[in-house]
């Protein structure tokens, strides 16, 4: 079992280059216009900018796919469902306790392009932020060091119990296991494998407090940082401009409430 | 502080783990212990698995009781710190661990480095020239920018040393440095810690296993706690039954038990492979048409160097891999209709770190689970058989996640003889083995042997592969050599020291 | 928070993620199943409230994040969290049979309520429906498997007992 999590593609381009407290300020930003806008084809031009601001970024085409990949099972369903559970405005067609009417057409659309949109904020800041950098800021925010240390180790834990996990259902399976039957069997069937990768991975965490111990964590109240995030010129441009738009989108939805 | 003051200094240090069952009290691991070590010297510490080696590392680093919970009792000193009474600093001791993988955990090799010195609140504009010196110093500049997990076990060791060369301790303990690596793996720590100690470094190293004992001139040995004085190495190599008692050491016999028994040879094939070949999908070709029969009741070493694709092979066996081209026939029925769980009753497999599966709440019930699992109408005989045969009745009902090392590896071995299958492969079975260890192996696969059991070892020990029928040599996917022992083994120690 | 604690809520977490996106046992409604409640259920039992609710958080939140369901990110870690916290606080003092029915109703209650409100909020009432069932369903069974895991983790390893936050009877 493997897990591909970095998520991140490294690059040169300007959001790469961005300070991750400002990507994390846009997609808040974002976030919050996404929720705002309610009318479908502001959502829809929405989602085309966020994907052309992806591109111009530098992030891949195949990226991009993967991430629909993953969306699109939900997309479909909720194009699907939503239109039939919740009818309102002009009634297009109606079969059995089944109505297909516009307006649940048309919020059923705004539902679907707003998870888009969601997805692509998130994946702006995780396609282009490093791991570590994300932690430290924010750790720069505010966050205590040892918490962003507990994120750091549980994605540094995870290809480690993917080993574990691994070994031990191959170990298991040369030993007779097979996974079948029906749900609740092979529940039980997974028991085994689990213990013996809890016991490993519990072994795995004792040992790494002593690695920390010994390498002085706790030692002294505060630490250094080697590489400290700064603000630079870019930061501060990006910053005022998401701001900017961030603001004449808000406005915009007060003069036309419509949007 | 107190520059005349030994590094190391131990009077009557006595340690034991907690118990968590509250009726009982627990074995001291360490018993009024005495040590002292220079300034400047190396001394190593040789002890059998479960003759307290880690926990001595882990006492004199400080961290245990103070991170593991546990009682001690005595003094402890080093370089004149009381590191009983207050915890000490990175400066003052550092510790390799046993397992080098454990202790890194940044995302690249330079960050692990940083790592230490940032919590040391080094000035940030002077961490990076640190980092890198002491990246260069190990040889691992070129590797500054990649995940701990992508290096090599040898770099791993040599990097989770930088990290603590660079924080510059006055005293280096040193946990089975080469325990885990490859013999390329072994030379390249071994140079690291050669260089070290020429430079003058106070280092105590561990070993289970008494041929390793190089780097130092004084050896002491420690057997269940208890550490006798130290004394010169050459002294103590000539007192072959003492070694062997203290289970450092696997008697002569024991290799010859195992080379002089017959294997019972049949003509009818066990393994079959036709044209194997292997790619890992997106990955390179691993294994490039590979043709092998292997008899019944045929002893084979399969040797070669990392990456050769030993391992690769093997597992097409049990079904963990399946060939992208050609067939692998067991017992004489393709292996492409039967899943891993299924070929379970012909092939045994015994892991690299087997005691990673236990998993059960009693010794019993653990060798139960696969005689069970394959339906065998006689489980409880053969239990009982297996849990005879490797000395574990008086823990047949305990757990087997807390037993020793040794222990444990008695259950793994004996989970195999449970099920008793006609086909064994053993991915290298002597690593990480003490000296009794080895013996309780050896002594195993003999038994088999006669018994006509079809042996695959998979190996770097040259001990093993001359006890074999036949050695068969895997280089880069292909078998380059096939034959006898006595003619295939002298001409790779040839290769491998050219 | 000792080092200590640190590195077995890291391990929670990282564990609870590895249930969630990787052991997924398919549905006869074309769904999955994952086993990440049965690993918060876990955390919560042996270890206590922290752990448990912090490990339940990350370990879910994560997922989402890294597994391709962003959307679901900030429900999953506010609403498991507080099932993990609960959970753990209900059970630390005593482990009798009806507390651990309490809490596995009680922590399942929440995963279900939390995921129905929030989703009415993201997705409409539509979406949120055909997901109720579901999610009763998963976080009943995986905080039994859970229960069911830690007894068997206690005989197969019975310093687990050691791990916990609090001195238990």
């Amino acid at each position: 079992m493997s897990f591909s999590l970095d998520l991140y593609v490294p690059g040169r381009s300007w959001l790469h280059r961005c300070d991750p407290r400002v990507k994390l300020w846009m997609m808040l930003l974002g976030l919050v216009l996404a929720f705002r806008w309610t009318h479908p084809l502001t959502q829809a031009i929405f989602v085309a900018s966020l994907l052309l601001t992806l591109r111009l970024a530098g992030v891949s085409w195949r990226t991009l796919g993967w991430l629909w990949q993953q969306m699109r099972l939900l997309v479909v369903l909720m194009l699907l469902l939503q239109p039939l559970f919740s009818p309102s405005g002009r009634i297009l067609a109606q079969v059995g306790p089944l109505t297909l009417s516009l307006g649940g057409i048309s919020s059923a659309m705004l539902l679907a392009l707003r998870v888009l949109a969601m997805a692509f904020l998130t994946g702006g800041l995780l396609f282009t932020t490093d791991q570590r950098a994300l932690v430290r800021a924010f750790v720069r925010l505010g966050l205590p060091y040892t918490w962003g240390l507990t994120l750091s180790l549980t994605l540094r834990f995870l290809p480690a119990i993917g080993n574990l996990a691994t070994t031990v259902r191959e170990a298991q399976a040369s030993r007779g296991w097979v996974a079948e039957g029906n749900l609740l069997r092979r529940a039980r069937e997974y028991q085994p494998v689990l213990i013996a990768i809890i016991i490993g991975a519990l072994q795995l965490s004792d040992q790494l407090t002593l690695a920390l111990a010994a390498r002085g964590l706790g030692y002294t109240q505060k630490r250094t940082s080697w590489r400290e995030l700064r603000f630079r010129h870019l930061d501060w441009w990006v910053l005022a401009l998401s701001t900017l738009v961030f603001a004449a989108g808000w406005g915009a939805s007060l003069v036309f409430p419509a949007l | 502080m107190n520059a005349a003051a030994p590094a190391i200094l131990a009077q009557d240090l006595s340690f034991r783990y907690p118990s968590y069952d509250s009726t009982a009290t627990s074995q001291p691991v360490l018993q009024h212990l005495n040590l002292q070590v220079e300034t400047g010297t190396a001394l190593t510490i040789a002890g059998s698995s479960g003759s307290g080696k880690s926990t001595l590392c882990h006492v004199l680093a400080g961290l245990a009781p103070r991170h593991t919970d546990g009682e001690i009792h005595g003094t402890l000193h080093i370089a004149g710190h009381d590191l009983l009474a207050a915890a000490p600093s990175p400066r003052l001791v550092g510790l390799l661990f046993q397992d080098a993988a454990v202790q890194l955990f940044n995302t690249t090799a330079e960050d692990e480095v940083a790592w230490g010195l940032e919590a040391l609140e080094v000035a940030p504009e002077t961490i990076g020239a640190q980092v890198m010196l002491a990246l260069r110093r190990f040889g691992l500049l070129d590797q500054r920018h990649r995940a701990p997990w992508q290096l090599s076990g040898g770099q791993q060791k040599r990097l989770a040393l930088a990290a603590l060369w660079a924080m510059r301790p006055q005293v280096l303990l040193l946990d089975e440095p080469f325990q885990g690596l490859d013999p390329a793996g072994q030379s390249e720590v071994s140079i690291a810690l050669e260089l070290l100690r020429q430079e003058g470094a106070t280092l105590l190293f561990t070993t289970p296993d008494f041929g390793e004992v190089t780097h130092s001139q004084a050896v002491a040995l420690l057997e269940s706690g208890i550490l006798a004085s130290p004394c010169p190495v050459v002294d103590l190599a000539a007192h072959g039954k003492r070694l062997e008692a203290a289970g450092l050491i696997c008697p002569a016999e024991a290799w010859n038990q195992l080379r002089d028994t017959r294997s019972v040879i049949t003509s009818v094939p066990a393994l079959e492979t036709r044209n194997l070949r292997f790619r890992y999908p997106n990955g390179p070709a691993v294994l490039h048409g590979i043709n092998l029969t292997i008899p019944r009741g045929e002893c084979v070493a399969l040797v070669g160097t990392n990456g050769a694709g030993k391992t690769t092979l093997v597992r097409h066996f049990n079904g963990l891999l399946r060939p992208t081209m050609g067939s692998v026939r067991v017992m004489e029925q393709d292996n492409a209709s039967r899943s891993t769980g299924q070929l379970a009753r012909e092939v045994g497999f015994l892991f690299q770190r087997p005691e990673q599966q236990l998993f059960a709440a009693t010794v019993r019930e653990e060798l139960t689970y696969g005689p069970r699992r394959l339906r065998f109408t006689d489980v409880d005989a053969r239990v009982e058989r297996a849990l005879t045969h490797f000395g574990l009745q008086d823990v047949a009902t305990s757990p087997p996640a807390i037993l020793g090392y040794g222990r444990q590896r008695a259950v793994t071995l004996a989970t195999l003889a449970a099920l008793d299958p006609p086909i064994l492969i053993l991915d290298e079975p002597t690593a990480g083995l003490d000296g009794r260890g080895r013996q309780q192996l050896l002594a195993w696969l003999a038994e088999r042997r006669a018994a006509g059991t079809t042996l695959i070892l998979v190996t770097h020990e040259m001990a093993l592969a001359r006890s074999a029928d036949r050695v068969i040599v895997l280089h880069e996917g292909r078998v380059t050599a096939d034959g006898v022992p006595a003619e295939i083994l002298p001409h790779l120690a040839w290769e491998a020291a050219a | 928070m000792t080092i200590r604690r640190l590195t077995l809520t890291a391990l929670m977490a990282a564990l609870v993620f590895v249930l969630t996106v990787a052991v997924r046992l398919p549905t006869a409604a074309g769904g999955y199943l994952h086993l990440g409640d049965a690993a918060i259920a876990f955390s919560a039992f042996a270890f206590g409230p922290w752990v448990g609710g912090v490990a339940g958080a990350l370990g879910t939140g994560l997922a989402d994040l890294y597994g391709g369901y962003p959307q679901f990110a900030l429900i999953s870690f506010l609403v498991h969290g507080l099932q993990g916290w609960l959970m753990g606080w209900l059970v630390q003092r005593r482990m009798t049979t009806g507390i651990v029915v309490l809490a596995v109703v009680c922590g399942s209650a929440i995963v279900v309520a939390g995921y129905f409100v929030a989703e009415i909020f993201l997705f409409g009432i539509a979406a949120a429906l055909t997901e109720v069932l579901p999610n009763t369903l998963q976080s009943v069974v995986g905080a039994v498997l859970g229960v069911s895991l830690y007894l068997a983790m206690k005989r197969a390893y019975p310093p687990i007992t050691r791990y916990h936050e609090r001195e238990r009877r």
